[in-house]
């Protein structure tokens, strides 16, 4: 069905690509004005109306899957373009990613019951004495997406948080973030707490941020280092074996 | 009825996701390189932190201007 909705029609405004218009205008042109209105409210950041419109969708019998392509990673794939060509920046990106989020809340137990369960259990926050989050925030966005359960712990988060957190949801994998240099060092200290109750080998721990280097991550006795977002995804998925570093 | 996925279209969903997940994160590095990431479309900050850019002579529940001009090193602003 053509685009209706004149929020999402608004949006196509900024694709200035024409092979990516008509790509974006097909996707839509496929689908359901409630999916058109799902997406506009994505790109937005609206979570409660994307929470509301998951739950609408679901109740009118349409599947978790359409809900997902067609109204979710659809306007999702808007958001990637004005990011792309700076009509938008990373914290709106952020937003849109909360609201999918919100959706997304809907669809995972539909997911669980039907077999597909998270690829794996993350605990992620920035250490002690440090308030940055962004590089965190990014990588939560993209490991959500990839289909890991991810608690984030937010900022300037203690080893004992750390411990406790790992231990109660069983996670598989430990991501630490650190934006100075003055606060690299409570990682080295957070993986010695691990060592000293012994749980430092029930959990695979990854650690990221501007300062570090892979160097400084194997100094200090981290599994992995992620220069980037997609880096820790990557990395994230060989920890818990979806695939091989570098293939 | 109970719903269920389809798990092979599922599978691709996911792949789309981190195809466009893997050129935002392009983006950011690019983006970063002269913006602060915590500077909005609207030229405010999002922070929870100070920084020297920061105008705060805003009301109370507006988040403070940002008044770096993305020419010179961001990050030797934030207050640490």
């Amino acid at each position: 069905m053509p685009i209706t909705h004149d929020g999402l029609k608004k949006e196509l405004q900024y694709i200035a690509k024409p092979f990516e218009l008509n790509h974006i205008k097909s996707l839509f042109n496929d689908s359901d004005p409630l999916m058109h209105e799902m997406a506009h409210n994505l790109i937005i950041g609206n979570q409660h109306e994307v929470d509301r419109l998951t739950r609408k969708a679901l109740d009118s019998g349409f599947s978790a899957n359409t809900i997902l392509d067609d109204g979710l990673i659809s306007g999702m794939a808007i958001v990637g373009i004005k990011f792309r060509d700076n009509f938008i920046f990373v914290p709106e990106v952020l937003v849109a990613a909360r609201a999918m989020k919100a959706g997304m809340a809907h669809i995972e137990p539909i997911l669980s019951a039907s077999g597909v369960k998270p690829i794996g259990t993350i605990i992620m926050g920035t250490v002690k004495g440090d308030l940055h989050d962004i590089g965190k925030n990014l990588c939560i966005m993209m490991l959500r997406g990839s289909g890991f359960t991810v608690h984030d712990l937010g900022v300037d988060t203690t080893s004992d948080t750390f411990i406790e957190a790992v231990s109660e949801h069983k996670a598989d994998i430990l991501g630490m973030s650190a934006l100075l240099t003055t606060t690299m060092p409570n990682m080295g200290k957070t993986i010695d707490a691990f060592e000293e109750i012994g749980l430092r080998y029930e959990v695979k721990i990854m650690v990221g941020g501007a300062p570090l280097t892979q160097e400084f991550a194997d100094d200090m006795g981290a599994d992995g280092y992620g220069k980037d977002a997609i880096s820790c995804v990557e990395l994230a998925k060989t920890f818990v074996g979806i695939q091989q570093l570098n293939e | 009825m109970r719903q269920e996925v389809d798990r092979k279209s599922y599978k691709a969903s996911i792949e789309r996701l981190h195809d466009i997940f893997k050129d935002m994160s392009k983006s950011v590095e690019k983006v970063s390189s002269w913006r602060c990431p915590y500077k909005n479309a609207k030229d405010r900050c999002t922070a929870n932190f100070g920084c020297r850019n920061q105008d705060r002579s805003v009301s109370p529940d507006d988040l403070y201007v940002c008044n770096d001009n993305d020419q010179l090193d961001y990050r030797s602003a934030w207050e640490t």
